[in-house]
């Protein structure tokens, strides 16, 4: 029994002296901007082993589209997974931006033997918006007044994108599109016939642009009933 | 040697005794994902609170992969996910909250497949910048993503 408790113990202490193990990025969190043509982008996290040797378990980008590797390799080209004091290596990461707009955090979590938490190394990626509808949607109040409203369309590129097309799916708004500048701005200024009833329209704009993503936009006009301001959307939220 | 041995067969058959008696008594593991809702983040939701929800309030949306989605996906569910085109998905989710114009959606409520996946949130924070205020919902993330409603549903 004696030998027992004593085997418990020494595993115990040698998982507790393993948790001392040192990998110290130089950053947790990469931070790209991306151009409108970029499919992938490329983020690299430096780091160095201190104090203890270290030995990495496992590491998982919780996203198809990030890929993750650590660099550098084996001599016999196999992932390095076991690493000495003093050496220094990265993750280097592969994120495919194809689907993206706007803002983006994706993450790797890497586990170390004996790491009490796994480090989480953050990829930010800033995919531009070429073309911008503001509003995204015009709201009605069901039963008020059916005044015209306006959605401004802008191209925020070097190049000129032209609105080759525009169509609207439903005839109970009206709408009269507008060429303010050829290539740049374009305004939609949409109707609708009456407020009597909810209703939801959908205006679908074509563009030339050479970038996938970006040649076709859509905007909502949509008739809804005011909510009740003493009987908010959310009652039972979770505290902020 | 022979002794340890005896000692870690002894110890394994009592553990095993142990846990079945405590499965007799108790029940199964709870596999439930804990979620306290003093404790979230702000825009995250425990499943727990969206139960209470009058069901013809909240609009799910998966964020996970298309495949993931058609196998079992929660029942009314739309398909909103950071990998396929957007327009197009959006343009789905926006019926779908709208419907018949009857009853519009007043929660939405994403999930992915884990917490920390990172997809729910880019999905939520899209929906919510471009759409919850015209059409009048407020977007929430499910507290532990589809391991949360895999217990449940």
């Amino acid at each position: 029994m004696k030998q027992l408790l004593f085997s418990v113990i020494a595993v115990s202490l040698f998982l507790s002296h393993r948790g001392q193990a040192e990998m110290v990025f130089e950053t947790q969190l990469v931070e790209i901007f991306a151009s409108p043509d970029d499919e992938e982008v490329i983020g690299e996290f430096p780091f160095r082993i201190e104090e203890q040797e270290v030995t990495i378990q496992s590491y998982d980008a919780k996203c198809v589209c990030l890929a993750a590797r650590v660099e550098p390799l084996n001599p016999d080209r196999s992932v390095k997974l076991n690493w000495k004091v003093g050496e220094s290596g990265k993750m280097m990461t592969k994120f495919d931006v194809t689907k993206f707009l706007g803002t983006v955090d994706k993450a790797i979590e890497l586990n170390v033997v004996g790491g009490k938490e796994p480090i989480i190394l953050t990829v930010r990626v800033h995919v531009p918006e070429l073309i911008s509808l503001t509003p995204t949607n015009l709201r009605w109040d069901l039963g008020g007044p059916a005044n015209p409203q306006t959605m401004k369309i802008e191209v925020k590129h070097q190049n000129p994108i032209k609105v080759t097309n525009h169509r609207g799916n439903n005839p109970k708004f009206d709408y009269q599109f507008k060429t303010i500048k050829e290539g740049w701005e374009y305004e939609v200024v949409v109707t609708p016939r009456d407020t009597s009833a909810s209703a939801l329209g959908m205006l679908s704009f074509t563009t030339d642009c050479e970038f996938p993503r970006f040649k076709r936009a859509m905007g909502y006009a949509v008739i809804r009933p005011q909510r009740n301001p003493s009987q908010p959307a959310s009652t039972t939220a979770p505290k902020s | 040697m022979r002794k340890v041995l005896l000692s870690v067969v002894w110890i394994s058959l009592m553990s095993v005794a142990a846990a079945f008696l405590t499965w007799m008594l108790v029940g199964p593991p709870d596999r439930s994902v804990p979620c306290d809702a003093q404790e979230l983040p702000k825009g995250q939701v425990c499943l727990s609170t969206v139960l209470e929800w009058d069901p013809g309030e909240v609009l799910w949306v998966d964020a996970r992969p298309r495949d993931y989605w058609r196998r079992n996906g929660v029942e009314g569910s739309v398909l909103v996910n950071d990998q396929e085109e957007w327009v197009s998905m959006e343009e789905s989710f926006v019926l779908a909250v709208f419907g018949d114009g009857s009853q519009l959606k007043t929660k939405v409520v994403v999930y992915c497949n884990q917490a920390g996946c990172g997809s729910s949130e880019y999905v939520a924070d899209r929906l919510r910048q471009k759409h919850s205020e015209a059409l009048g919902f407020e977007v929430y993330v499910l507290s532990g993503g589809f391991k949360a409603l895999a217990n449940q549903l």
